[in-house]
């Protein structure tokens, strides 16, 4: 990836770390917090493994109910319904509209899934010192976060039904447990992903110079 | 703080790269040699352009809490909802955690977003000194990760869909307010950046 003869000069070797909050580029071990906005300076995120794995193991566990229970409950004269995320995309499906189907079936289902997917075999790689994939690690890690915050579409789905459909005995929305589990499970990710360094991935390349 | 060593140089965020900071012209962007993330851009716009449209962030955002998203029309009864009002719709429904996160992804965050960046702008040409601004700067960033007004319009734009086949459907003034303060918080979140403004030397 880098020439071997051409050293890359790093930050944390250089005494230098990024502020995370204001982007000022601050030197180590001067001050405890940013010369500029007073954030505290890292040159790595503390305990980001850890603190991802917790994450990703609590958004796993409630992913079960999240697309187990009923996200909203229709009731009207003619129906009582339970409505789960994926009888959600099916309606959608059945009404025609199968471009907002797949829309909605890719934010619910396929994003949570593929970021808790892909968000584990990075902390994987990461703890192993792997050194193999380092560009598409880091893209993958970008596209996690870029995605992430998509999959509440349909938490705001449901609450703009709950709120507009309330005409008593005639037709009423009330929201399920599931949208609960469901948003918990886009939050976790969102703070899995946020606590992830895609920083350390390329310290092991710092570790094995020779591969 | 006084004496300023290094040659401007900017620190790769997702891979601690050091990569040497050079002059960009308008079109140009500078990437990280190693993990390819975007470092900076060239394109500079007027702070007045930049206050301008951040200002027009306000009127929309006030639209968008004051009037109706949909307004819905059934067997003679006719039902409305504001942004807010939806919010305590879940929470009247039991789901006092899922009314706090729209309201704080969907109303607080954007709002103070709009007004921090505002606060940001109109103290730049002043004789303020940088630091003092640090503080609104690293809540800003702190914010814009929670604010969600876009993922908002489109949610509501997949409700709007499945009500259409059940009921008459009015899409009201908010949700058309919400789908201008898109564009108009972008351009913010793209100009009014710490690094952007205040470099990389603290």
């Amino acid at each position: 990836m880098t020439p071997a003869s051409l050293e890359p000069t790093l930050g944390r070797r250089a005494g230098l770390a990024l502020c995370r909050g204001c982007s000022a580029i601050n030197r180590l071990g001067t001050n405890p917090g940013c010369a500029r906005c007073g954030e505290t300076i890292e040159a790595r995120i503390p305990r980001s493994r850890e603190k991802t794995c917790a994450y990703l193991v609590a958004a796993v566990i409630l992913y079960v109910p999240a697309n187990m229970l009923p996200v909203m409950h229709t009731s009207s004269l003619l129906l009582e319904q339970d409505d789960t995320i994926l009888s959600g995309v099916l309606f959608l499906l059945q009404s025609g509209s199968w471009p907002l189907a797949l829309l909605v079936f890719v934010a619910s289902i396929v994003v949570p899934l593929l970021k808790i997917l892909a968000l584990s075999v990075l902390v994987w790689l990461d703890a192993r010192g792997s050194t193999a994939h380092l560009l598409a690690r880091t893209q993958l890690y970008r596209a996690v976060e870029f995605i992430g915050r998509w999959s509440l579409l349909d938490i705001y789905a449901v609450t703009l039904l709950v709120a507009v459909v309330r005409m008593g005995r005639v037709a009423a929305i009330a929201p399920g447990p599931g949208a609960l589990a469901f948003a918990a499970v886009v939050v976790l990710t969102m703070l899995a992903a946020a606590s992830l360094d895609p920083r350390s991935a390329w310290d092991s390349l710092d570790k094995h110079p020779h591969e | 703080m006084k004496a300023k060593e290094t040659s401007p140089s900017l620190l790769c965020p997702h891979c601690d790269l050091l990569v040497a900071a050079s002059r960009l012209q308008a079109d140009e962007s500078a990437h990280c040699p190693r993990c390819r993330v975007e470092l900076d851009r060239g394109r500079r716009v007027s702070k007045t352009t930049v206050r301008a449209i951040a200002a027009s962030a306000v009127p929309l955002w006030v639209v968008m809490n004051a009037f109706p998203l949909v307004t819905l029309t059934l067997g003679g009864e006719r039902c409305d909802s504001t942004l807010f009002g939806a919010a305590l719709a879940m929470l009247n429904s039991g789901m006092p955690a899922l009314a706090a996160l729209v309201v704080l992804t969907a109303i607080v965050a954007p709002a103070a977003e709009i007004l921090l960046a505002l606060h940001i702008l109109a103290n730049l040409s002043g004789s303020t000194r940088v630091d003092r601004l640090g503080r609104v700067v690293r809540w800003l960033k702190r914010i814009r990760h929670w604010s969600m007004a876009d993922v908002f319009l489109l949610g509501c734009l997949v409700s709007v869909v499945k009500l259409s086949h059940l009921a008459h459907l009015v899409v009201g003034p908010a949700l058309w307010a919400c789908g201008l303060l898109l564009p108009a918080l972008a351009f913010v979140t793209v100009h009014v950046q710490p690094q952007r403004l205040f470099g990389s030397t603290p």
